[in-house]
């Protein structure tokens, strides 16, 4: 009876860490397409509307989910206040508070860093071209994602589900 | 009074402490000059200071990095948002005070699209000199109705800021006038996010950043305004619309750059404006006995109502 309830909670823990590994980079997929879809509004009020950044990130915040919302709008608050930091370090303070919070890798944060430095000091051609060039590495990011998922996703429950079926038997 | 708080806001605050620190009077800042490579220098009083930090010897010289971190702060982190007033060489800012950017000219099609690199700023303290208006504006009606009213001045006299104080006293006399104002260089109302920095009473409208001709037209069919005012007209449109207006019922508040009426009847459209003496008063601004100094107001005729006694509003408000 001991046996059966050791092999089933070793089935269930290694089952349930493959799909940790499945859900994570499915979350992680979740945050930078709401990254994406956060920098898609902002390169369109850019283009299109000459409102301040804080106004920008403001907007955006009312129209994106979950942590990415919680960021948009505390970078613009923190903008709006004025405090003589620049843009480049509102933007890094905010996301390192909030980075763990989400399921974003250290080179998602360190391409979102990137971008923070282009912020707050470039004319609107070259600000829309930096926000262009930081879609393109988010999309690639996401296929890259996508790809894996597609390839590896039944994979990671198999692998934990089997994974704990060979602990079984070298236990026993 | 300037609201230099907002200033300060917009600048990096190591650069505004030292500002702060060299400024002899603060009340009496007017410009801030900021060159790359250079000392920043301050304007109090008509003569230019260099500034130092309080503990420092040595003059602040502008750096590449202070201005990044200026042109970021006074754009509000959004450069971008600014692209026509940074072609047009001038921004303003909360507070009202105008931000004047100098660098190199990038060209599209023979016009400039932007300035990159920004190599100087000069920043204007915008001052309200509240009741520096209160002395002439009764010489401005007649038997109780508001005059076409024309200030003259060389540059740097104070033509805007009687302009503002005479707009604000219209708009908050009794029964209040809807005073309508093109404010095409911002530098009236300096207005911000849709509100005006400086006060210019419950009836004005200002319509900012747009060509005085149209400006004025505009106004004229959407606002209803009993008075229209507008800054330093100078090109044939301006002259024209301003025409316009006068026959159409609306009382025209405006000034020009000049020092006196034989000075501008020379001048080919606003003499033609004369010539039918359609302004019934003409108020003429030195800096004689300090900036602000009201030397005659005259009528229609060119026949003097009030003649230069005592001293200047800047001088009263202790300002010169």
């Amino acid at each position: 009876m001991v046996q059966s309830i050791g092999i089933c909670m070793i089935l269930a823990v290694t089952t349930l860490t493959g799909a940790y590994f499945c859900l994570r980079e499915k979350y992680r997929l979740q945050d930078l397409r709401e990254l994406e879809r956060a920098m898609v509004m902002m390169e369109s009020q850019i283009r299109f509307l000459s409102v301040p950044l804080s106004e920008v990130l403001e907007n955006i915040s009312y129209q994106t989910k979950g942590q990415v919302g919680m960021l948009m709008q505390e970078t613009a608050k923190a903008m709006a206040e004025r405090t003589g930091e620049t843009a480049e370090q509102i933007w890094e303070t905010v996301w390192m508070r909030h980075i763990s919070h989400t399921y974003l890798s250290v080179d998602d944060y360190q391409s979102i860093l990137r971008f923070g430095k282009t912020l707050g000091y470039l004319d609107q051609e070259q600000q829309k071209n930096s926000t262009e060039l930081f879609l393109t590495e988010l999309r690639q990011k996401c296929r890259q994602i996508e790809r894996r998922l597609e390839k590896n996703g039944r994979l990671y429950y198999s692998m934990g589900f089997l994974g704990g079926l060979m602990l079984v038997i070298v236990l026993l | 009074m300037a609201d230099l708080e907002s200033l300060w806001k917009s600048l990096p605050p190591a650069l505004g402490k030292i500002i702060q620190e060299s400024c002899c009077s603060l009340e009496r800042l007017e410009e801030i000059r900021l060159r790359l490579g250079q000392p920043i220098l301050l304007k109090e009083k008509g003569g230019w200071i260099p500034c130092m930090a309080k503990n420092d010897k040595k003059r602040h010289v502008f750096s590449n990095c202070d201005m990044k971190a200026c042109v970021s702060l006074l754009s509000a982190y959004s450069l971008y948002a600014f692209a026509e007033e940074i072609r047009q060489g001038f921004l303003t800012i909360e507070g009202g005070h105008r931000i004047g950017f100098c660098g190199k000219a990038v060209m599209e099609d023979g016009k400039i699209k932007t300035l990159h690199p920004i190599s100087s700023l000069n920043i204007r303290i915008a001052r309200e000199v509240k009741g520096c208006a209160d002395h002439i504006f009764p010489y401005l009606f007649d038997n109780g109705r508001f005059c076409h009213t024309l200030i003259l001045s060389p540059p740097g006299c104070g033509k805007t800021t009687l302009l503002r104080e005479l707009i604000r006293n219209l708009s908050r006399a009794e029964g209040g006038y809807a005073v309508g104002v093109v404010d095409e260089r911002g530098e009236i109302a300096g207005m911000c996010g849709g509100i005006a920095q400086m006060d210019l009473g419950e009836c004005t409208d200002v319509i900012s950043g747009c060509p005085k001709a149209e400006g004025m037209l505009l106004l004229l069919r959407s606002m209803s305004p009993q008075i229209i005012a507008v800054d330093e007209l100078g090109r044939e449109s301006d002259f024209l619309a301003a025409s316009d207006l006068i026959h159409a019922g609306v009382k025209l508040l405006c000034t020009v750059h000049g020092s006196s009426l034989e000075e501008l009847e020379k001048r080919a459209f606003l003499g033609r404006l004369l010539a039918h003496q359609v302004v019934e008063r003409f108020v003429i601004l030195s800096a004689s006995q300090g900036v602000g100094t009201v030397e005659a107001i005259l009528d229609s005729t060119g026949r003097a109502i009030y003649k230069k006694g005592g001293a200047s509003w800047y001088k009263a408000s202790g300002f010169a």
